[in-house]
């Protein structure tokens, strides 16, 4: 895996300004993805990961999202900055999106393979003809038989139509690929099968991934790197290794804890106390002081900097703990 | 209570339908002191005063026979309020229980019960009206009932979608569990659940019921001169049009006006009660 | 494809029966009866029931009507006019064409104009162009067809001189009353055009399209409008239903020779075969248009052909407010 930065976002913030409140939704985020990486970020609902991966591909609805600062460094050009017609080119061709309910995601009333042909007309100066052969490669690479080709999205199951999802986002060989929560609308036996077929497709075709997800076990799974995001805040980052055996963060440990596991007894489980802050009524100082159980005076005036642990592995936390824990797998 | 502030924020939030309620209060309550307001009686003649174009004494002018017309429109908007206003709710009970029922039992029940109502629906719903009003008759009663006869299947079948998905709910299943009798499941379970749609759709069908009754009215088969019905009163103008327009144009926009702030209240009741519809 | 349409069909033909035997009931409870209106008020008793016997009008209702079906069915015979004497049958198809020509132009310019309006206003929701067109709807919604109709005639054919008011002897006489007939229909047009093409617009899909990089006019076509079409085409089937009721009103205010006026005028003649015959045609002809509709929708919506060809049918829950995706 070479060291090349793929997908560069420092200092994003984004807002949601509606008319008697303003919802801070993204609060100043900086990653980097490289090339063939696959980088997990991971958080609960409305921690703002969605509204990260939409403003990547400028899909935020204009009023009344504005990104407020920040840039997003792609090959070399800040997407922020770039014309819409630019941007065109780079969606779904350079990079491409996976959203998470499969069952709403495609289009009624065209065929499978005509949704999965839109993509390519619209990026490579090929003929019909020719696309029609992409088209068919890329099913079956998904695991779909070629003459389902002119069938409707209601025709196929859940776990298929996510296949299908993939593979449009799939056919122009993105660098990048962002997925969303791609399974969490799925059967858990089901969730298990796409997430090993994404996997495969990524590799075969060399890509990189941002992958959005709750779910810790999805994370061990699938990523090398990963950040952790509470309240539209990065506030642990580093390879997986590192987040599972050296826990740093209070919040990262609580999502832990609140894990049920195999070898440990345990009577109850341990949920974090306390909710997310508002997003339009955020806390002063650190977001997480409302609910930390370590916290200190200065955590509730000042807000803490994403400081360096070493070796890449970041926690924005003036009193970072070092926990062992065992990877699930 | 909440509920009902909520609802009333939600409905004034659109400065439209602010304006439109305003301007149908004022309507209602023009018509319902219209022994106060207007400065004649909806009969009185004056052969001499005939024709007259609007002017101090007549607001809107006087028809061929020496009636003031603005007396008139408001017994008339009387008249067409209170009909549209029972014939709309008379539908709606009627068509809901219809549906309701059709719904609840299902099966066979269900099948023939709507198969009766595609019958009414294929023909076209004016048609309807006055093929039932040419046969009962001419008269407010008459033309009330053709009103309603022909917007019962459209109503039944509005309120059977809702109740088909409330049958299967559990809730239902455990009142039959334990021996409710099925008109008490109904009545206490299934007809609360659907007050909210049915409600929009009374509003909805005020204005619609109005316009019917004036169309009849209008082609001599409703509520019969020397009534000042609204459409009755276009139809007696036509005549007059060219030369003395307002006896048209008055009742006209009188109509325009009251359905339309009808209309624009009926709309956002509609959207008010949607829970879908984002704050 | 076939299967359903003949599977439509033959769903028609109850329905047509069952509307025959609901418009012979209706008529049935008409004060008078055909004998009287053939003899007149005053005449004896005893001639009337003669009369009676020798029309069968003194058997049961459900022979009366099977009798009248079988004559539609076998001779074609809608009846004798109480009136005139002669063939309902013919005096109906005489004036079908200039009312189903009045329905058609209305229909057409109510897509036409409806359509177009409802998609510009949704596309820039919010500006000048959505305001108007949606006051203006709100106000085409609210008058009456016998009204505008009226005022058209007082500015167009009496102030201005431009139109004919009445009689229809030239396409420019057909001007006035297609213009009223559509109003009210283009404004409901327009209005659910418009909420079909934002409410698709929130769906899923267009998300998914927009992240594949088309652009916005090939969405909108492509994808919105396709997705909308479904109840943009429920309406002009309702509306078409509306639009022949309105027949009846204009070809009353501008006095033209179709069916509509010959029904107006049976009814205050008490013509009872003319009546039933001319409702029964006006029934028949809104049935086939809802066929026409049920038609476009299964070639317009790949689910319901599915639906269709596996014998269910979902015509009703289309129809009205739910859908089942």
């Amino acid at each position: 895996m070479s060291q090349e930065t793929l997908l560069s976002i420092k200092d994003l913030r984004i807002h949601y300004c509606l008319h008697n409140s303003t919802v801070c939704a993204v609060n100043g985020v900086s990653l980097e993805i490289q090339k063939g990486e696959t980088f997990g970020l991971v958080g609960e609902t409305g921690a703002g990961k969605t509204t990260i991966s939409l403003g990547i591909l400028r899909l935020l609805p204009d009023p009344p999202a504005k990104v407020i600062e920040g840039s997003i460094e792609f090959e070399g050009r800040d997407l922020l900055k770039l014309p819409e017609a630019e941007m065109r080119k780079i969606r779904g061709n350079n990079i491409s999106m996976i959203f998470q309910d499969p069952m709403t995601a495609l289009n009624p009333i065209d065929t499978v393979g005509d949704q999965i042909l839109e993509g390519i007309l619209l990026h490579e100066e090929i003929g019909k003809a020719a696309a029609r052969e992409k088209v068919y490669e890329i099913l079956e690479l998904v695991g779909i038989p070629r003459d389902r080709y002119g069938e409707y999205p209601h025709q196929f199951s859940g776990g298929m139509k996510q296949r299908i999802v993939i593979a449009m986002a799939m056919v122009c060989h993105p660098d990048l690929l962002i997925a969303d929560e791609p399974t969490t609308a799925l059967d858990v036996t089901i969730q298990a099968q796409v997430l090993e077929m994404i996997d495969n497709v990524k590799a075969e075709l060399g890509s990189s991934m941002l992958l959005i997800t709750h779910d810790l076990g999805v994370i061990a799974e699938m990523c090398e790197r990963v950040g952790v995001i509470y309240a539209g805040q990065i506030v642990e980052i580093g390879t997986t290794e590192q987040i599972f055996n050296e826990t740093s963060h209070p919040y990262t440990v609580g999502l832990f804890g609140a894990i049920p596991t195999l070898d440990t007894k345990v009577e109850r489980l341990k949920p974090i106390d306390g909710l997310m802050p508002d997003p339009a009524n955020l806390p002063q100082g650190c977001k997480f002081s409302p609910r930390c159980p370590r916290k200190l005076d200065i955590c509730e005036e000042k807000e803490p900097e994403l400081k360096e642990l070493g070796d890449g592995h970041s926690c924005r936390c003036y009193l970072p703990q070092k926990e062992g824990r065992k990877t699930d797998g | 209570m909440t509920g009902f502030r909520n609802f009333w924020r939600r409905l004034c939030k659109n400065r439209l339908t602010v304006f439109c309620l305003i301007l149908f209060a004022i309507l209602v309550l023009m018509v319902v002191f219209a022994d106060f307001i207007a400065p004649y009686g909806w009969d009185d003649q004056d052969i001499t005063r005939r024709n007259l174009a609007p002017c101090a004494e007549h607001l809107c002018g006087t028809d061929n026979l020496g009636r003031d017309i603005f007396s008139r429109i408001l017994y008339g908007g009387r008249m067409s309020l209170q009909i549209g206003i029972y014939a709309s709710v008379l539908t709606t009970v009627i068509g809901a229980l219809i549906g309701s029922v059709s719904a609840y039992f299902g099966g066979k029940v269900d099948n023939i019960i709507m198969r009766f109502m595609d019958v009414f629906m294929a023909i076209p719903p004016m048609l309807l009206a006055i093929a039932i009003a040419a046969a009962l008759g001419t008269g407010t009663l008459n033309t009330m009932l053709a009103v309603v006869i022909s917007g019962i299947p459209m109503k039944a079948r509005i309120a059977r979608g809702p109740v088909l998905s409330l049958r299967s709910q559990e809730y239902i299943e455990a009142a039959r569990a334990v021996n409710t009798p099925t008109f008490k499941i109904i009545l206490r379970h299934i007809i609360p659940n659907i007050m909210a749609p049915l409600i929009v759709q009374t509003t909805l069908s005020i204005s619609g019921a109005i316009v019917q009754v004036a169309g009849l009215s209008f082609l001599g088969l409703g509520v019969q001169p020397p009534n000042p019905e609204w459409g009755a009163m276009l139809s007696a103008g036509r005549s007059f049009l060219r030369d003395f327009p307002w006896m048209v144009l008055a009742p006209g926009v009188a109509m325009l006006l009251t359905l339309f702030s009808l209309n624009v209240v009926g709309d956002g009741v509609r959207d008010a009660l949607d829970p879908k519809l984002k704050d | 494809m076939l299967k359903f349409i003949v599977k439509r069909i033959l769903t028609m033909i109850p329905v047509m029966l069952g509307v025959s035997l609901l418009v012979f009931v209706i008529l049935e409870m008409a004060p008078g009866d055909a004998a009287e209106s053939i003899l007149g008020e005053y005449a004896d008793e005893q001639n009337l029931e003669a009369l009676r016997d020798e029309m069968g009008l003194n058997d049961p209702l459900l022979v009366q009507w099977g009798r009248y079906v079988s004559d539609i069915v076998l001779k074609g015979d809608l009846g004798t006019s109480y009136k005139t004497g002669m063939s309902v049958t013919q005096s109906i198809f005489e004036r079908y064409p200039t009312t189903m020509l009045m329905a058609f132009l209305g229909v057409i310019v109510t897509a036409l104009l409806g359509i177009t309006t409802g998609i510009i206003s949704a596309v820039k929701q919010y500006s000048i162009w959505d305001n108007l067109a949606t006051v203006f709807g709100m106000i085409g919604v609210s008058m009456p067809s016998f009204f505008s109709g009226l005022v058209l005639v007082f500015i167009f054919a009496q102030k201005l001189q431009w139109l004919p008011a009445s009689g229809n002897y030239g396409w420019s006489y057909y001007i006035l009353p297609v213009l009223t007939i559509s109003l009210t229909s283009c404004a409901t047009q327009m209005r659910m055009t418009r909420s079909s093409m934002l409410e698709v617009m929130r769906q899923d899909y267009i998300r998914t399209a927009r992240a594949k990089g088309q652009t916005e006019r090939k969405i909108i076509l492509h994808h919105q409008l396709r997705n909308a079409l479904i109840s943009i085409i429920t309406v002009i089937g309702t509306q078409a239903g509306i639009l022949l009721g309105g027949t009846m009103i204009v070809e009353q205010i501008f006095a033209i020779p179709g069916v509509g006026k010959l029904l107006m005028d049976s009814i205050s003649y008490r013509d009872y075969p003319m009546v039933r015959g001319g409702v029964l045609l006006l029934a028949l002809s809104f049935s086939i248009v809802n066929l026409l509709v049920d038609l476009v929708y299964a070639a317009v919506d790949p689910r319901i052909r599915s639906q269709f060809s596996s014998g269910q049918k979902r015509r009703n829950t289309l129809r009205g407010k739910e859908r089942s995706v």
